[in-house]
């Protein structure tokens, strides 16, 4: 009884992941003025309304400070400025993404948008018509019925 | 070979524990061959370790083991001698086994490599070679054999135990069995348990937050005001105050445990390079936490390198100098305050200013005029510079790449600081301080703005309070301000952290300590000393120099640690410049650095006077009528003893003084006399410099005037007036000498300068005073002496420089010498003394100084 029990369990489980492997990815959305982006959900740790940033002065311009998220240090950046977005956000919410070997980083934002499950294989290259923003940070679009998301690619916007 | 994971890790354990006291063993061996108790220890230690590696199968490590421990037998009955080719095998022995015990760590298994084989083969034939030797000596074989039946007893016994127990730690009861007396540290290791160091550090974080929680609910237990929380509240500040405490004790590690790598790195080094260096390892029980431990390692190494390869000089050299031919190296820890401080102390060849110099000028650090200028720990401070060393040819040891500059970085890094010393000929100190720990570290909170700021306690000097307007003085865009003579550029934070918007007016400069100058900050506001837990900031502020990391304060909310070596990159221009604009302004700036007294002000009539307190026994007030009249002198009756009182008007010009009801009285004691001053009221007391301008008011009586609060203040010579009011109070009953004593005295304050000489003078010597180092120098070689007092902090050449140049003199490096100072300082007592100086005393006191010149003339 018990070894059948386990084998159910098995094929289960290699269903679930060979669902989420092969063909979607989870995304958490969100809007800096009408540009709508995604960070793959396994890269994001925590969305909060915390908003208390102690400023560090002397940082860069896109660098908006630091905060305490329970006894630890996370820095604050502006993601709009990062991506040379002519506009002004007002932090409304923390979108807390990790950042492997380092204290996590914090992306203030306004409006946090849907969770989308994407397919891989219709990821599409950054078009060249792409304009109002820098576009070297983002690492693919993928078309949705009514907009066009686009991809941050985290690693180089933390690295840089 | 299957075995119990934990039993191994045992054997491990106990096998590094065996290599470590088997190097210090070898090292110590070779120091004093005769010292059976250490070949006993060496024997004894190589035995188990033979044993548990034969438990264990290992049987390469058992051979090692067994001739190793053949050799040492022969030893321990004196049948070799400890010459240098059996302890370099030994040696090698012990590398050999620790590479092996290090590979098993790994791969649970033994190495098997030719080298190991191949040494085998030599340490066995090496053995032979030392059997053969021993036999031809007949008279002493029946020993060896002796021993041998001994240890295959004493293997046999251990092996039986083995199998019963299949216990490695009895081989060690074993070998107590046989060598009575028992040694009580089996019991003592029920005592301690292992723990694993990332346990311990996961401790100290937990423990970091606890306290900053702690601090939040304090606070909003200060807001509800309620009796029952608030000691709830207490008894939780406190455990958890207790508790930080205690997970530190447990981080905390004895220095030793890096101190006693070093003799086999001195040993082998000095071997290396001919040089024969004997060490001494001093407080290696001063405890440390854990990560300095390990990050002063190799600092340490890098300075002991240095010690040995550019300080000790060979063998040949020193017995030419007259130093006995083996150099002595001194590692010594102890705690001062909350740091540690560890010097390395050669005796040496000491650092050539000379060469330092001329590579300053060379390679462009300096100008030939600033280096003329450089003071010696300016000129010192060089060799920390990138790309600056003093070894003419780099050598394999010490110039590989890694330079001062590195190790300074690294102690920086960590909070400390480091100061070098050095005589010629005579050997380098090298100073570094630390602080206990990294993870919490007490710290100012200042404001800058909305926003708190932490400064590290250990940079701070002083807190001053300013006026910005008055007391700021500015050359080209820098601020500074003139702390007790001294110059010190000012920061604005708010300025430097270029924060917008009106900041509150700022008063409060806090004096920063660099470790190379001093700095002021301008701050806000300035809050308590708290204890803050450091933690780093993210990699996109790394390259701001001026933050060393945040903390979480009790409120939750983040502060900035300040970086006090980055902070003080933002000062504009050089002290240097600054002296050079004023002097050429007609101001002059340099006096006694940081030298302060604490004065008494007070009134006679309507002038004002000012006494170093130091020099006033007693303070009272006494009603008029107590003064009677005895001999035709003033006098009164004060504890049942006559005191005899003076007027200062009466020996000095003033205005006339009303008669009053009543009098402060100063008193004045010495070798037991006791003498009274009167005046009309006390003023109070003030810390100051020891400034004075001579001229319109000196005469006998008056060392100078100086304005202070807007008034003229008279400097009174106390030793001059009471000897004006009797010429004899001062005079001791003895024989008069028949010749006169010369005295030279340095020292560039004219108030200490004529205080010190009249009391000199007053007690019968012959004094020529000097105003700095070069100037008495001069006057030195010019006239005959018999004693120098000299002050240390002055300027153009200072009292230790004048040391050193006198002692370098061949016609007066016995003449006595006695520093005096307003500083006391132990570190300072014992550089004077190295340079050669003979006695350190303070200078207000008199009856030590005379006492002392007595003493060193008789």
């Amino acid at each position: 009884m018990e070894l059948v029990k386990k084998e159910n369990l098995e094929i289960v489980k290699k269903e679930d992941t060979s669902i989420k492997v092969a063909d979607t990815i989870t995304m958490v959305s969100f809007y800096i003025g009408d540009f709508l982006f995604g960070i793959p959900a396994s890269q994001v740790m925590e969305i909060n309304k915390e908003i208390d940033i102690t400023p560090v002065p002397l940082s860069d311009e896109h660098i908006l400070g630091i905060m305490n998220l329970r006894g630890q240090i996370v820095t604050v950046m502006d993601l709009a400025k990062k991506l040379k977005i002519d506009l002004k956000v007002t932090p409304k919410l923390n979108l807390i993404v990790k950042d492997e070997g380092e204290s996590p980083i914090s992306f203030v934002i306004e409006e946090i948008g849907e969770i989308l499950e994407i397919t891989p294989s219709k990821l599409e290259k950054v078009p060249d018509k792409l304009e109002g923003l820098s576009k070297e940070y983002i690492k693919n679009v993928y078309q949705l019925p009514d907009k066009l998301l686009l991809i941050l690619d985290i690693e180089k916007i933390v690295k840089e | 070979m299957n075995f119990d994971e934990d039993i191994l890790q045992d054997f491990l354990v106990e096998a590094k524990e065996g290599i470590t006291k088997l190097e210090e063993g070898f090292i110590e061996l070779e120091k004093d061959p005769k010292k059976i108790g250490v070949l006993k220890e060496l024997f004894r230690t190589m035995h188990s370790l033979k044993g548990a590696a034969g438990f264990f199968g290992f049987k390469t490590l058992e051979s090692i083991a067994h001739f190793s421990e053949d050799i040492l037998s022969k030893l321990r009955d004196g049948l070799i001698e400890p010459e240098e080719d059996v302890v370099d095998i030994l040696l090698k022995a012990v590398d050999y086994i620790k590479y092996i015990i290090s590979y098993i760590e790994e791969n649970k298994t033994e190495p098997v490599e030719d080298k190991i084989l191949d040494f085998l083969v030599e340490l066995s034939n090496f053995n032979e070679k030392l059997r053969k030797k021993v036999q031809e000596k007949p008279k002493e074989r029946i020993g060896e054999e002796k021993l041998e039946e001994k240890l295959e007893e004493a293997e046999k016994k251990v092996e039986e135990k083995i199998e019963e127990k299949k216990e490695v730690k009895l081989v060690e009861e074993v070998k107590e069995e046989k060598e009575a007396p028992l040694s009580p540290h089996v019991e003592l290791a029920e005592t301690h348990i292992k723990v694993d160091v990332k346990l311990l550090d996961q401790l100290m974080n937990l423990a970091g937050e606890l306290v900053l929680a702690r601090n939040r609910v304090v606070q909003l237990s200060q807001k509800i005001m309620d009796e029952e929380l608030t000691r709830s509240v207490q008894i939780l500040s406190m455990i958890t105050t207790e508790m930080q405490e205690t997970i530190m004790k447990t981080r905390m590690q004895p220095i030793g445990s890096i101190f006693n790598k070093f003799p086999r790195i001195v040993r082998d080094l000095a071997k290396a390079l001919g040089k024969k260096v004997n060490l001494h390892l001093e407080g290696t029980e001063t405890e440390l936490d854990r990560s300095i431990i390990e990050a002063i390692k190799d600092p340490l190494t890098h300075l002991i390198r240095n010690a040995i390869d550019h300080g000790i000089e060979t063998p040949e050299e020193r017995v030419m100098l007259g130093k006995p031919e083996e150099g002595n190296l001194i590692l010594r820890a102890y705690q001062e305050g909350g740091q540690v401080v560890i010097e390395i102390d050669d005796d040496g060849r000491g650092i050539d200013i000379e060469k330092i110099k001329k590579k300053a000028v060379e390679k462009g650090f300096m100008s030939y005029e600033e280096v003329e200028r450089a003071s010696e720990k300016e000129l010192l401070n060089l060799i920390f510079k990138p790309g600056f060393s003093t070894a003419e040819t780099v050598t394999q040891l010490s110039g590989r790449g890694v330079g001062m500059d590195v190790v300074k970085a690294n102690i920086e890094k960590l909070g400390g600081s480091i100061e070098i010393n050095t005589i010629r000929g005579k050997g380098t100190n090298i100073k570094i301080k630390i602080p206990l720990t990294l993870a919490i570290i007490p710290a100012l909170i200042v404001t800058s703005g909305d926003y708190r700021y932490a400064i590290p306690q250990v940079n701070l000097k002083e807190l001053v309070n300013v006026d910005p307007d008055k007391d700021l003085l500015k050359v080209g865009n820098t601020e500074f301000y003139r702390l007790r003579g001294e110059i010190i550029p000012v920061l604005r934070l708010s300025e430097v952290l270029k924060v917008n918007g009106k900041s509150e007016e700022q008063r409060n400069l806090v004096i920063l300590n660099t470790g190379e100058r001093f700095i002021g900050l301008l701050v806000d506001r300035i809050f308590a000393s708290e204890e803050i837990v450091v933690k780093p900031l993210g990699r996109w502020f790394k390259n701001i120099p001026i933050y060393s990391g945040a903390t979480i304060m009790g409120d939750g909310k983040l502060a900035l640690i300040l970086d006090v070596v980055g902070l003080s990159q933002f000062v504009g221009i050089s002290i240097e410049e600054i002296e050079k604009t004023y002097e050429g302004a007609g101001i002059k700036i340099k006096t006694s650095a940081q030298e302060t007294i604490i004065l008494l002000l007070f009134d006679v009539g309507e002038e004002r006077f000012a006494i170093p307190i130091a020099l006033i026994s007693r303070l009272d007030k006494i009603k008029a009528n107590e003064i009677k009249i005895s001999g035709g002198k003033e006098i009164i009756i004060y504890r049942d003893e006559v005191v005899p009182v003076i007027r200062l008007e009466n020996y000095l010009p003033l205005k006339e003084v009303p008669l009053q009801e009543s009098y402060n009285v100063l008193f004045f004691t010495e070798r037991g006399k006791t003498c009274g001053i009167l005046c009309t009221n006390i003023v109070g007391t003030l810390e100051t410099t020891p400034e004075i301008e001579e001229g319109i008011y000196t005469q006998p009586g008056i060392l100078g005037h100086r304005i202070i609060d807007g008034k003229t203040t008279l400097f009174i010579d106390i030793y001059k007036i009471i000897e004006m009011y009797d010429p004899d109070w001062f005079i001791v009953k003895v024989e008069k000498e028949k010749v006169v004593k010369r005295i030279l005295l340095a020292e560039d304050s004219p108030f200490f300068r004529g205080m010190i000489k009249n009391y000199l003078v007053g007690a019968g010597y012959e004094v020529e005073t000097t105003e700095n180092g070069k100037e008495a120098l001069n006057r030195l070689f010019s006239g005959k002496f018999d004693l120098i007092i000299t002050d240390l902090e002055m300027p153009e050449m200072d009292g230790f420089e004048l040391i050193k140049e006198v002692r370098a003199s061949p016609d007066y490096k016995n003449i006595p010498i006695i520093v005096v100072t307003s500083l006391a300082g132990e570190d300072v007592r014992r550089k004077v003394l190295d340079l050669g100086a003979n006695a350190y005393e303070i200078k207000l006191n008199r009856e030590k100084l005379l006492e002392e010149i007595e003493r060193l003339l008789s």
